[in-house]
């Protein structure tokens, strides 16, 4: 086990670095970022003042050399559009948005998609597995853009139940959660459905109702119980569609996370903002994978610890 | 990973073939979304001759006139016009000619890009493989529309990047499935036959290896193409996919996302085809995935 954990965390953690090398030289060869900021009008002298402030004159090499060490200290460098702000600084400040989001989404969708789905298997072929299939199918369809604008249109700006856009009080999360934890459900409870109706027709579960056990301790602890494992196997697709759909979710409603941060770094040119937005959802990811699969391999003593 | 969903040998999440209560688990033709789909390929082709105006060019004077079914709306505009006074129902119609062109473009370029590396690299194996697989691993390994931002970012909002680097992030999808079955397929004997027979390598691959993965690769096509249009959509919406003023469906969503009090249908319309479209690509993908492979029941 602790040679299976070692090996997972030396992937990870290779991962994290091929994806912050990659980026940095894309960053850096698809144009300088100093030239793609500043008005083409502005003479020469002052954009090499400029690539001298940020150090964009030395060579490659040691720009990346730079960087990283810069990296080791949790330097990501300074914002070309908010001059004088550190990178850290403003990723730090949507770092805690962002996890909300994400969290409650997530719960919402797991509170959502696991009953729904073992429903759906439990009666399999009648009305509540038609509404859940139809729930599920919706949701893996509906881009979360439309979905959040349909919301907004009619929570807040005809009933004004809900604020239109940022993140004040506990009511301005409810939509944001909603279309994000809708799209996520979706797949998660089509997972749920279908390795439930696998493990319904076990031998196991046959024998738990031949001994004349409750169904509702049939269906939870013994069927639902390894059907929950797929939905651990696919975390890492749960996990990107959690990131994309928050990138979206956040924009459409304005949410102060790291996803708009993202875009508006995008629509700025804003190159150490984006660099570092992406380099540390990336590394959440990364972490994130692996701790589902330290879960997995803990819960289902069936996995193999090598490879 | 031993434990992602891109590992070919996981049968954890296969749909069981319960025979109990008879065939319910397969799927019927889903006839309603051929239709559908049928009806945007017709439209996309002969956008030109339908559309009653111009898509690109409006007239201030027409702007943010509501469509026919309320009030204020004019016959002339079915679906009302936007902010510049363009007619959306024209909008639509050129695109799904974008929406289309990206989808099976795409879903084209990575499937031959990732067949090709998939056959190698299970064929071939040693280092090729190892190579080809750790780059593959690593491209599935990113999530999908943080790096498809970023890249189209980088390398300017245009249709040709949107393109590029959607083929870029999807090709390891059939790289890593078609690896599986190659390999398989290379231990059968019909192919130490073909060898004695004196077949070069690249024939075995062409007219026996080939041939026994294009299924998968059918279903796995069928399977991307919904993601792709959504994908694309999303890249659009955000500002990071197909520039303006080119009738991009996700542009359009975005052209409405202020005004959506006063004039819902500048953002909602388009959404909706939007929607339809994929929802229909994604019933036919699961109809032509249960009927063809049901191993790739956990794609």
């Amino acid at each position: 086990m602790r040679r299976f954990v070692l090996a997972r965390l030396a992937q990870a953690v290779v991962s994290i670095f091929v994806l912050i090398t990659v980026l940095f030289f894309l960053v850096r060869l698809t144009g300088d970022p100093v030239e793609r900021m500043i008005p083409p009008q502005v003479t020469e002298e002052v954009a090499n003042d400029l690539k001298r402030a940020y150090g964009l004159d030395k060579p490659l090499i040691v720009q990346y050399g730079v960087f990283l060490g810069g990296l080791a200290t949790g330097d990501l460098g300074t914002s070309l559009y908010f001059r004088g702000r550190t990178v850290s600084e403003l990723l730090s400040l949507r770092i805690l948005p962002s996890l909300e989001l994400s969290v409650f989404s997530m719960l919402f969708a797991l509170l959502i998609a696991l009953p729904l789905g073992v429903y759906a298997a439990k009666y399999r072929g009648r009305g509540s597995d038609y509404v859940a299939r139809i729930f599920s199918i919706l949701g893996g369809a509906a881009p979360s853009f439309l979905v959040g604008l349909v919301m907004l249109r009619i929570f807040s700006v005809q009933l004004q139940w809900f604020p239109t856009g940022g993140r004040e009080g506990l009511l301005s999360v409810v939509l944001p959660t909603f279309t994000l934890g809708w799209f996520v459900s979706a797949g998660i409870m089509r997972l749920t459905r279908s390795s439930m109706l696998e493990s319904l027709y076990g031998d196991y579960v046959k024998l738990a109702r031949i001994k004349g056990v409750r169904e509702s301790v049939v269906i939870w602890k013994h069927a639902f119980k390894n059907a929950a494992l797929p939905v651990i196997t696919y975390a890492t697709v749960i996990f990107a569609a959690v990131i994309g759909g928050a990138i979206v979710t956040e924009y459409v409603f304005a949410w102060p996370g790291l996803g708009s941060l993202l875009i508006r770094a995008v629509i700025q040119r804003d190159f150490p903002v984006i660099q570092g937005a992406v380099i540390l959802i990336g590394s959440a990811f990364v972490l994130c994978n692996f701790l589902a699969d330290l879960a997995y391999a803990w819960i289902n003593p069936k996995i193999r610890y090598t490879r | 990973m031993t434990t992602t969903a891109s590992d070919s040998g996981a049968p954890q999440a296969e749909e069981p073939r319960v025979k109990v209560r008879g065939a319910a688990t397969t799927i019927r033709f889903p006839f309603v979304s051929m239709v559908v789909l049928a009806l945007v390929v017709l439209v996309a082709v002969f956008a030109p001759l339908i559309a009653p105006h111009d898509p690109e060019v409006g007239q201030l004077s027409n702007k943010l006139i509501p469509p026919v079914w309320q009030e204020g709306g004019r016959s002339d505009f079915l679906l009302g016009t936007d902010t510049l006074g363009r007619d959306i129902f024209t909008r639509i119609l050129y695109g799904a000619r974008v929406s289309l062109m990206v989808a099976i473009l795409a879903t084209g370029l990575a499937g031959v890009l990732g067949t090709i590396v998939g056959l190698i690299a299970g064929f071939y194996r040693g280092w090729v493989e190892i190579l080809l697989m750790r780059i593959t691993d690593m491209t599935l390994a990113l999530p999908l529309m943080l790096m498809a931002i970023v890249l189209v970012a980088l390398l300017g909002a245009s249709l040709t990047n949107v393109l590029l680097v959607i083929v870029i992030l999807l090709w390891p999808y059939y790289a890593r499935q078609i690896r599986g079955e190659a390999l398989a397929i290379s231990e059968e004997d019909f192919i130490d036959l073909a060898r004695v027979a004196g077949l070069s390598n690249p024939r075995i691959l062409w007219r026996h290896i080939l041939p026994n993965v294009m299924p998968t690769i059918g279903v796995l096509a069928t399977l991307q193409v919904a993601l792709i249009i959504l994908l694309e959509a999303s890249l659009s919406f955000l500002g990071v996919g197909i520039p303006p003023p080119t009738p991009a469906w996700g542009l359009m969503v975005a052209d409405g996302r202020d005004i959506l009090g006063r004039a819902w249908w500048v953002s909602i319309i388009p959404g909706i085809a939007i929607f339809g479209v994929v929802l229909a690509a994604n019933l036919l993908g699961d109809w032509v995935r249960d009927r063809f492979d049901p191993k790739l029941r956990q794609l």
